[in-house]
Protein backbone atom coordinates (compact mmCIF):
# COMPACT_ATOMS: atom_id res chain seq x y z
CA UNK A 1 0.00 0.00 0.00
CA UNK A 2 2.74 2.35 1.00
CA UNK A 3 4.69 1.37 -2.06
CA UNK A 4 1.72 2.06 -4.29
CA UNK A 5 1.36 5.45 -2.69
CA UNK A 6 5.01 6.22 -3.15
CA UNK A 7 4.79 5.00 -6.73
CA UNK A 8 1.84 7.24 -7.43
CA UNK A 9 3.66 10.16 -5.90
CA UNK A 10 6.69 9.51 -8.11
CA UNK A 11 4.58 9.38 -11.24
CA UNK A 12 2.80 12.61 -10.42
CA UNK A 13 5.95 14.38 -9.40
CA UNK A 14 7.77 13.42 -12.63
CA UNK A 15 4.82 14.33 -14.80
CA UNK A 16 4.46 17.67 -13.12
CA UNK A 17 8.20 18.22 -13.38
CA UNK A 18 8.13 17.45 -17.10
CA UNK A 19 5.22 19.76 -17.60
CA UNK A 20 6.93 22.57 -15.76
CA UNK A 21 10.14 21.92 -17.63
CA UNK A 22 8.35 22.34 -20.92
CA UNK A 23 6.69 25.49 -19.63
CA UNK A 24 10.02 26.83 -18.46
CA UNK A 25 11.38 26.53 -22.00
CA UNK A 26 8.90 29.17 -23.08
CA UNK A 27 9.89 31.57 -20.37
CA UNK A 28 13.59 30.96 -20.93
CA UNK A 29 13.15 31.74 -24.64
CA UNK A 30 11.38 34.95 -23.80
CA UNK A 31 14.16 35.89 -21.43
CA UNK A 32 16.78 35.11 -24.06
CA UNK A 33 15.03 37.32 -26.59
CA UNK A 34 14.86 40.12 -24.03
CA UNK A 35 18.58 39.65 -23.41
CA UNK A 36 19.28 39.73 -27.14
CA UNK A 37 17.55 43.08 -27.36
CA UNK A 38 19.69 44.36 -24.54
CA UNK A 39 22.81 43.18 -26.28
CA UNK A 40 21.81 44.69 -29.61
CA UNK A 41 20.92 47.97 -27.93
CA UNK A 42 24.33 48.04 -26.31
CA UNK A 43 25.92 47.44 -29.71
CA UNK A 44 23.95 50.30 -31.22
CA UNK A 45 24.93 52.66 -28.44
CA UNK A 46 28.58 51.78 -28.68
CA UNK A 47 28.69 52.12 -32.45
CA UNK A 48 26.88 55.41 -32.29
CA UNK A 49 28.61 57.11 -29.35
CA UNK A 50 32.09 55.70 -29.18
CA UNK A 51 32.58 53.98 -32.53
CA UNK A 52 34.03 51.07 -30.57
CA UNK A 53 35.36 48.37 -32.91
CA UNK A 54 33.34 45.16 -32.90
CA UNK A 55 35.70 42.98 -30.85
CA UNK A 56 35.24 45.33 -27.87
CA UNK A 57 31.66 46.28 -28.71
CA UNK A 58 30.53 42.65 -28.83
CA UNK A 59 32.30 41.86 -25.54
CA UNK A 60 30.52 44.79 -23.88
CA UNK A 61 27.21 43.78 -25.43
CA UNK A 62 27.63 40.33 -23.84
CA UNK A 63 27.44 42.02 -20.44
CA UNK A 64 24.16 43.70 -21.33
CA UNK A 65 22.61 40.59 -22.84
CA UNK A 66 21.64 38.67 -19.70
CA UNK A 67 21.09 34.99 -20.58
CA UNK A 68 21.90 35.62 -24.25
CA UNK A 69 25.36 36.94 -23.39
CA UNK A 70 27.07 33.77 -24.51
CA UNK A 71 26.35 34.49 -28.17
CA UNK A 72 27.94 37.94 -28.10
CA UNK A 73 30.85 36.72 -26.00
CA UNK A 74 31.59 33.86 -28.40
CA UNK A 75 31.58 36.19 -31.40
CA UNK A 76 33.79 38.67 -29.53
CA UNK A 77 36.15 35.85 -28.65
CA UNK A 78 36.69 34.83 -32.27
CA UNK A 79 37.46 38.42 -33.22
CA UNK A 80 39.75 39.08 -30.27
CA UNK A 81 41.73 35.94 -30.95
CA UNK A 82 42.17 37.12 -34.56
CA UNK A 83 41.27 33.70 -35.92
CA UNK A 84 41.08 35.22 -39.38
CA UNK A 85 37.30 35.53 -39.23
CA UNK A 86 35.39 38.66 -40.14
CA UNK A 87 32.63 39.81 -37.83
CA UNK A 88 29.95 38.28 -40.05
CA UNK A 89 31.69 34.91 -40.02
CA UNK A 90 32.28 35.09 -36.28
CA UNK A 91 28.62 35.90 -35.67
CA UNK A 92 27.43 32.94 -37.76
CA UNK A 93 29.82 30.58 -36.02
CA UNK A 94 28.71 31.81 -32.60
CA UNK A 95 25.07 31.33 -33.64
CA UNK A 96 25.73 27.77 -34.71
CA UNK A 97 27.36 27.01 -31.39
CA UNK A 98 24.65 28.74 -29.34
CA UNK A 99 21.67 27.11 -27.70
CA UNK A 100 19.08 29.33 -29.30
CA UNK A 101 16.08 27.82 -31.00
CA UNK A 102 16.23 27.38 -34.75
CA UNK A 103 13.65 30.07 -35.49
CA UNK A 104 15.58 32.61 -33.42
CA UNK A 105 18.89 31.66 -34.98
CA UNK A 106 17.31 32.19 -38.38
CA UNK A 107 16.26 35.66 -37.34
CA UNK A 108 19.72 36.58 -36.11
CA UNK A 109 21.63 35.44 -39.17
CA UNK A 110 20.40 38.64 -40.80
CA UNK A 111 23.08 40.55 -38.89
CA UNK A 112 25.92 38.59 -40.45
CA UNK A 113 25.52 39.94 -43.97
CA UNK A 114 27.75 42.97 -44.16
CA UNK A 115 28.46 43.06 -40.43
CA UNK A 116 31.11 45.72 -39.98
CA UNK A 117 31.17 46.52 -43.69
CA UNK A 118 29.23 49.76 -43.62
CA UNK A 119 29.77 53.22 -42.31
CA UNK A 120 28.27 54.37 -39.02
CA UNK A 121 24.74 55.10 -40.17
CA UNK A 122 24.45 51.97 -42.26
CA UNK A 123 25.65 49.77 -39.45
CA UNK A 124 23.30 51.38 -36.95
CA UNK A 125 20.26 50.87 -39.22
CA UNK A 126 21.14 47.24 -39.63
CA UNK A 127 21.40 46.61 -35.90
CA UNK A 128 18.33 48.70 -35.11
CA UNK A 129 16.24 46.79 -37.64
CA UNK A 130 17.29 43.49 -36.16
CA UNK A 131 16.52 44.73 -32.67
CA UNK A 132 12.97 45.58 -33.76
CA UNK A 133 12.51 42.12 -35.21
CA UNK A 134 13.81 40.56 -32.02
CA UNK A 135 11.41 42.74 -30.02
CA UNK A 136 8.54 41.42 -32.13
CA UNK A 137 9.73 37.86 -31.55
CA UNK A 138 9.89 38.55 -27.84
CA UNK A 139 6.31 39.76 -27.78
CA UNK A 140 5.27 36.60 -29.52
CA UNK A 141 7.35 34.52 -27.10
CA UNK A 142 5.74 36.27 -24.13
CA UNK A 143 2.33 35.43 -25.51
CA UNK A 144 3.36 31.81 -25.99
CA UNK A 145 4.70 31.70 -22.46
CA UNK A 146 1.38 32.90 -21.10
CA UNK A 147 -0.78 30.60 -23.14
CA UNK A 148 1.26 27.47 -23.67
CA UNK A 149 3.14 27.66 -20.41
CA UNK A 150 -0.12 27.43 -18.51
CA UNK A 151 -1.28 24.54 -20.65
CA UNK A 152 1.91 22.53 -20.10
CA UNK A 153 1.89 23.08 -16.38
CA UNK A 154 -1.69 21.84 -16.12
CA UNK A 155 -0.88 19.01 -18.53
CA UNK A 156 1.75 17.82 -16.09
CA UNK A 157 -0.79 17.45 -13.32
CA UNK A 158 -3.41 16.05 -15.61
CA UNK A 159 -1.22 13.37 -17.17
CA UNK A 160 0.26 12.49 -13.85
CA UNK A 161 -3.15 12.00 -12.31
CA UNK A 162 -4.42 10.00 -15.27
CA UNK A 163 -1.42 7.69 -15.13
CA UNK A 164 -1.90 7.10 -11.42
CA UNK A 165 -5.55 6.28 -11.90
CA UNK A 166 -4.76 3.94 -14.77
CA UNK A 167 -1.99 2.15 -12.98
CA UNK A 168 -3.72 1.89 -9.61
CA UNK B 1 62.86 42.19 -35.27
CA UNK B 2 61.40 40.12 -38.05
CA UNK B 3 59.74 37.90 -35.42
CA UNK B 4 57.96 40.93 -34.10
CA UNK B 5 56.80 42.22 -37.47
CA UNK B 6 55.54 38.73 -38.26
CA UNK B 7 53.39 38.44 -35.17
CA UNK B 8 52.15 42.01 -35.51
CA UNK B 9 51.09 41.80 -39.14
CA UNK B 10 49.99 38.22 -39.83
CA UNK B 11 46.91 38.26 -37.56
CA UNK B 12 45.43 40.95 -39.81
CA UNK B 13 45.59 38.82 -42.94
CA UNK B 14 43.09 36.20 -44.10
CA UNK B 15 44.14 32.57 -43.53
CA UNK B 16 45.53 31.81 -47.01
CA UNK B 17 47.65 34.93 -47.20
CA UNK B 18 48.72 34.38 -43.65
CA UNK B 19 50.00 30.94 -44.53
CA UNK B 20 51.76 32.16 -47.65
CA UNK B 21 53.57 35.05 -45.97
CA UNK B 22 54.20 33.14 -42.78
CA UNK B 23 56.08 30.58 -44.81
CA UNK B 24 58.68 33.06 -46.03
CA UNK B 25 62.27 32.75 -44.85
CA UNK B 26 63.50 34.78 -41.92
CA UNK B 27 66.00 36.50 -44.20
CA UNK B 28 63.19 37.74 -46.40
CA UNK B 29 61.31 39.11 -43.39
CA UNK B 30 64.44 40.86 -42.17
CA UNK B 31 64.78 42.60 -45.55
CA UNK B 32 61.09 43.32 -46.00
CA UNK B 33 60.00 46.90 -46.40
CA UNK B 34 56.59 46.59 -47.95
CA UNK B 35 53.97 44.00 -48.76
CA UNK B 36 51.83 45.14 -51.68
CA UNK B 37 48.53 43.39 -52.32
CA UNK B 38 46.44 44.00 -55.37
CA UNK B 39 43.22 42.49 -56.65
CA UNK B 40 43.85 39.71 -59.19
CA UNK B 41 47.62 40.01 -58.87
CA UNK B 42 50.29 38.10 -56.98
CA UNK B 43 51.60 39.70 -53.79
CA UNK B 44 54.63 41.90 -54.36
CA UNK B 45 57.28 42.21 -51.68
CA UNK B 46 59.56 45.21 -51.62
CA UNK B 47 62.86 44.45 -49.94
CA UNK B 48 65.78 46.63 -48.93
CA UNK B 49 67.40 45.63 -52.19
CA UNK B 50 64.97 44.86 -54.98
CA UNK B 51 61.59 43.19 -55.12
CA UNK B 52 60.09 39.75 -55.03
CA UNK B 53 56.90 38.64 -56.69
CA UNK B 54 55.09 35.68 -55.13
CA UNK B 55 53.88 34.61 -58.53
CA UNK B 56 52.56 31.22 -57.46
CA UNK B 57 49.60 32.93 -55.81
CA UNK B 58 46.91 35.38 -56.93
CA UNK B 59 45.04 37.58 -54.50
CA UNK B 60 41.31 37.45 -55.29
CA UNK B 61 39.09 40.51 -54.88
CA UNK B 62 37.20 38.77 -52.10
CA UNK B 63 40.41 38.10 -50.28
CA UNK B 64 41.51 41.70 -50.65
CA UNK B 65 38.20 42.87 -49.25
CA UNK B 66 38.51 40.44 -46.38
CA UNK B 67 42.02 41.78 -45.70
CA UNK B 68 40.59 45.27 -45.45
CA UNK B 69 37.95 44.08 -42.99
CA UNK B 70 40.49 42.29 -40.84
CA UNK B 71 42.75 45.35 -40.85
CA UNK B 72 39.82 47.40 -39.63
CA UNK B 73 38.89 44.81 -36.98
CA UNK B 74 35.72 44.16 -38.97
CA UNK B 75 34.52 47.63 -38.04
CA UNK B 76 34.74 49.92 -41.03
CA UNK B 77 32.44 52.39 -39.24
CA UNK B 78 35.20 52.93 -36.69
CA UNK B 79 37.78 53.67 -39.36
CA UNK B 80 35.97 56.46 -41.22
CA UNK B 81 38.79 58.93 -40.71
CA UNK B 82 41.46 56.45 -41.72
CA UNK B 83 39.55 55.53 -44.88
CA UNK B 84 39.29 59.18 -45.76
CA UNK B 85 43.03 59.68 -45.30
CA UNK B 86 43.85 56.45 -47.08
CA UNK B 87 45.74 54.54 -44.41
CA UNK B 88 45.29 52.43 -41.29
CA UNK B 89 48.00 52.13 -38.65
CA UNK B 90 48.48 48.71 -37.10
CA UNK B 91 49.77 48.06 -33.59
CA UNK B 92 53.54 48.00 -33.96
CA UNK B 93 53.47 51.11 -36.09
CA UNK B 94 53.10 49.43 -39.47
CA UNK B 95 51.24 51.67 -41.84
CA UNK B 96 48.80 50.14 -44.27
CA UNK B 97 48.08 52.33 -47.28
CA UNK B 98 44.79 51.89 -49.12
CA UNK B 99 43.73 52.78 -52.60
CA UNK B 100 40.49 52.27 -54.44
CA UNK B 101 37.58 54.34 -55.59
CA UNK B 102 37.24 57.77 -54.05
CA UNK B 103 33.89 58.89 -52.72
CA UNK B 104 33.68 62.64 -53.07
CA UNK B 105 31.76 65.19 -51.10
CA UNK B 106 31.86 68.78 -52.23
CA UNK B 107 34.96 68.06 -54.21
CA UNK B 108 36.97 66.55 -51.38
CA UNK B 109 37.56 62.87 -50.68
CA UNK B 110 35.15 61.71 -48.05
CA UNK B 111 35.99 58.01 -48.10
CA UNK B 112 37.45 55.21 -50.17
CA UNK B 113 35.39 52.36 -51.52
CA UNK B 114 36.11 49.20 -53.52
CA UNK B 115 39.66 48.99 -52.27
CA UNK B 116 41.87 47.63 -55.03
CA UNK B 117 45.33 48.01 -53.49
CA UNK B 118 46.64 47.46 -50.00
CA UNK B 119 50.21 48.39 -49.15
CA UNK B 120 51.63 47.29 -45.81
CA UNK B 121 54.71 49.27 -44.85
CA UNK B 122 56.81 47.54 -42.22
CA UNK B 123 57.90 49.93 -39.50
CA UNK B 124 61.35 49.55 -38.07
CA UNK B 125 62.21 51.12 -34.82
CA UNK B 126 65.98 51.35 -34.91
CA UNK B 127 67.34 52.86 -31.76
CA UNK B 128 70.57 54.74 -32.24
CA UNK B 129 70.51 55.25 -36.01
CA UNK B 130 70.59 59.00 -35.59
CA UNK B 131 73.60 59.00 -33.27
CA UNK B 132 76.14 59.63 -36.06
CA UNK B 133 74.18 62.74 -37.07
CA UNK B 134 74.22 64.28 -33.60
CA UNK B 135 77.47 66.23 -34.04
CA UNK B 136 75.83 68.06 -36.94
CA UNK B 137 72.48 68.48 -35.27
CA UNK B 138 73.73 69.88 -31.98
CA UNK B 139 75.89 72.73 -30.87
CA UNK B 140 78.73 72.34 -28.32
CA UNK B 141 76.32 72.39 -25.40
CA UNK B 142 74.27 69.55 -26.86
CA UNK B 143 71.37 71.82 -27.72
CA UNK B 144 69.72 71.13 -31.07
CA UNK B 145 70.23 73.44 -34.01
CA UNK B 146 67.45 74.31 -36.43
CA UNK B 147 68.02 71.45 -38.85
CA UNK B 148 66.46 70.11 -42.01
CA UNK B 149 66.98 66.58 -43.27
CA UNK B 150 66.71 66.42 -47.04
CA UNK B 151 66.55 63.24 -49.04
CA UNK B 152 64.72 61.43 -51.82
CA UNK B 153 61.91 59.08 -50.73
CA UNK B 154 62.70 55.88 -48.82
CA UNK B 155 66.09 57.02 -47.65
CA UNK B 156 65.23 56.68 -43.98
CA UNK B 157 64.20 60.24 -43.05
CA UNK B 158 61.29 59.08 -40.95
CA UNK B 159 63.32 56.45 -39.10
CA UNK B 160 65.99 59.05 -38.37
CA UNK B 161 63.51 61.67 -37.16
CA UNK B 162 61.96 59.11 -34.89
CA UNK B 163 65.31 58.39 -33.32
CA UNK B 164 66.20 62.08 -33.09
CA UNK B 165 62.97 62.69 -31.16
CA UNK B 166 63.81 59.83 -28.84
CA UNK B 167 67.38 60.98 -28.27
CA UNK B 168 66.33 64.44 -27.14
CA UNK B 169 63.20 63.34 -25.29
CA UNK B 170 65.14 60.76 -23.31
CA UNK B 171 68.28 62.82 -23.00
CA UNK B 172 70.32 60.03 -24.54
CA UNK B 173 73.79 61.56 -24.67
CA UNK B 174 72.39 65.10 -24.77
CA UNK B 175 70.59 67.27 -22.24
CA UNK B 176 66.93 66.21 -22.25
CA UNK B 177 64.30 68.46 -23.75
CA UNK B 178 60.51 68.58 -24.02
CA UNK B 179 59.85 67.40 -27.55
CA UNK B 180 56.67 68.09 -29.49
CA UNK B 181 56.06 65.79 -32.45
CA UNK B 182 53.62 66.76 -35.19
CA UNK B 183 52.87 63.37 -36.64
CA UNK B 184 50.73 64.37 -39.60
CA UNK B 185 50.58 60.96 -41.21
CA UNK B 186 50.91 58.82 -38.08
CA UNK B 187 54.28 57.60 -39.29
CA UNK B 188 56.56 58.85 -36.57
CA UNK B 189 54.82 57.53 -33.49
CA UNK B 190 52.19 55.33 -35.15
CA UNK B 191 49.65 56.11 -32.46
CA UNK B 192 46.77 53.68 -32.19
CA UNK B 193 44.11 54.16 -29.57
CA UNK B 194 46.12 56.81 -27.78
CA UNK B 195 49.23 54.72 -27.37
CA UNK B 196 52.31 55.34 -29.46
CA UNK B 197 53.35 52.05 -31.02
CA UNK B 198 56.81 53.45 -31.62
CA UNK B 199 57.74 55.20 -28.39
CA UNK B 200 59.43 58.52 -28.92
CA UNK B 201 60.86 59.06 -25.47
CA UNK B 202 59.98 60.18 -22.00
CA UNK B 203 59.44 63.86 -22.71
CA UNK B 204 57.82 63.54 -26.13
CA UNK B 205 54.26 64.69 -26.79
CA UNK B 206 52.70 63.54 -30.00
CA UNK B 207 49.96 65.26 -31.98
CA UNK B 208 48.62 62.61 -34.30
CA UNK B 209 47.07 63.31 -37.66
CA UNK B 210 47.12 67.11 -37.61
CA UNK B 211 48.29 69.22 -40.54
CA UNK B 212 51.65 70.72 -39.67
CA UNK B 213 50.55 74.35 -39.66
CA UNK B 214 47.78 73.90 -37.14
CA UNK B 215 49.62 71.13 -35.36
CA UNK B 216 52.67 73.22 -34.58
CA UNK B 217 50.47 76.07 -33.37
CA UNK B 218 48.54 73.73 -31.10
CA UNK B 219 51.60 72.12 -29.59
CA UNK B 220 53.20 75.51 -29.00
CA UNK B 221 50.09 76.58 -27.10
CA UNK B 222 49.45 73.43 -25.16
CA UNK B 223 52.67 71.51 -24.53
CA UNK B 224 55.38 74.18 -24.29
CA UNK B 225 57.90 72.15 -26.26
CA UNK B 226 61.55 73.06 -26.49
CA UNK B 227 62.05 71.12 -29.69
CA UNK B 228 59.55 70.43 -32.46
CA UNK B 229 59.86 67.49 -34.83
CA UNK B 230 57.89 67.24 -38.05
CA UNK B 231 58.11 65.26 -41.24
CA UNK B 232 57.88 66.42 -44.85
CA UNK B 233 57.76 70.17 -45.02
CA UNK B 234 56.33 71.62 -48.17
CA UNK B 235 53.21 73.73 -47.77
CA UNK B 236 52.61 77.41 -47.26
CA UNK B 237 51.19 76.85 -43.80
CA UNK B 238 54.35 74.98 -42.85
CA UNK B 239 56.51 78.03 -43.46
CA UNK B 240 54.22 80.20 -41.33
CA UNK B 241 54.27 77.66 -38.55
CA UNK B 242 58.04 77.48 -38.61
CA UNK B 243 58.27 81.23 -38.21
CA UNK B 244 55.89 81.04 -35.27
CA UNK B 245 58.01 78.39 -33.66
CA UNK B 246 61.18 80.40 -34.20
CA UNK B 247 59.50 83.45 -32.68
CA UNK B 248 58.58 81.38 -29.67
CA UNK B 249 62.19 80.36 -29.27
CA UNK B 250 61.46 76.73 -30.06
CA UNK B 251 63.92 74.68 -32.10
CA UNK B 252 62.71 72.69 -35.06
CA UNK B 253 64.16 69.61 -36.69
CA UNK B 254 62.22 68.63 -39.79
CA UNK B 255 62.54 66.76 -43.05
CA UNK B 256 61.80 67.52 -46.69
CA UNK B 257 61.83 65.61 -49.94
CA UNK B 258 64.60 66.42 -52.34
CA UNK B 259 67.84 65.21 -53.80
CA UNK B 260 69.87 68.26 -52.86
CA UNK B 261 69.64 71.73 -51.34
CA UNK B 262 69.88 73.25 -54.83
CA UNK B 263 66.83 71.28 -55.91
CA UNK B 264 64.89 72.56 -52.92
CA UNK B 265 65.71 76.13 -53.81
CA UNK B 266 63.95 75.62 -57.09
CA UNK B 267 60.73 75.04 -55.21
CA UNK B 268 59.13 78.38 -54.32
CA UNK B 269 57.61 77.35 -51.00
CA UNK B 270 60.74 75.81 -49.61
CA UNK B 271 62.98 78.43 -51.15
CA UNK B 272 61.51 81.09 -48.92
CA UNK B 273 62.10 78.90 -45.88
CA UNK B 274 65.71 78.37 -46.87
CA UNK B 275 66.35 81.96 -47.84
CA UNK B 276 65.05 83.25 -44.54
CA UNK B 277 67.81 81.23 -42.97
CA UNK B 278 65.35 79.34 -40.82
CA UNK B 279 67.66 76.39 -40.71
CA UNK B 280 71.20 76.37 -39.41
CA UNK B 281 71.99 72.97 -40.78
CA UNK B 282 70.87 71.17 -43.91
CA UNK B 283 71.69 67.46 -43.99
CA UNK B 284 71.51 65.76 -47.36
CA UNK B 285 70.78 62.04 -47.12
CA UNK B 286 70.47 59.19 -49.60
CA UNK B 287 70.18 55.42 -49.92
CA UNK B 288 73.58 55.03 -51.45
CA UNK B 289 75.08 52.82 -48.77
CA UNK B 290 71.72 51.79 -47.35
CA UNK B 291 69.01 54.07 -45.97
CA UNK B 292 70.30 57.01 -43.93
CA UNK B 293 73.58 57.58 -45.76
CA UNK B 294 74.83 61.11 -45.04
CA UNK B 295 75.92 62.75 -48.28
CA UNK B 296 76.64 66.33 -47.25
CA UNK B 297 76.02 68.96 -44.58
CA UNK B 298 75.47 72.65 -45.31
CA UNK B 299 75.07 75.54 -42.94
CA UNK B 300 72.40 78.25 -43.09
CA UNK B 301 74.34 80.27 -45.64
CA UNK B 302 74.78 77.37 -48.01
CA UNK B 303 78.39 76.67 -47.20
CA UNK B 304 79.25 73.02 -47.32
CA UNK B 305 80.63 71.81 -44.03
CA UNK B 306 81.35 68.19 -44.87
Amino acid sequence: MLIKLLGALCVIVSAVALGRCKAAQFSSRRRQLAGLQGGLLSLEQQISYTAAPLPQALAEAAQAADTAGGLFAAAAGHLQRQDGLTAGEAWLLALEQSELQQRDRQLLTALAAGFGHSDGDGQLSQVALLRERVAAAERQAAEEEQRLGKIWRSMGWAIGSVLVLLLA
Amino acid sequence: MSEQALTQILPYLPPLLRQLLGGLDDEVWAELEEIRLKSQQPPLLRLHQGERLLSEYTVSSAELHKTLLLLAESSLYAFDEQLRRGYITLPGGHRVGLSGRAVLERGAIRALKEISSINIRIARHLSGVAAPLLPHLCDEAGAPRQSLLISPPQAGKTTLLRDIARIFADGDGVPPLRVGVVDERSELAATRGGVAALPLGLRADVLDGAPKGEGIALLLRSMSPQLLICDELGGVADAEALRDAANAGVRVIASAHGASAAELRRRPLLRSILEEGCFERLLILSRRSGPGTLEAVYDGQGRQLC
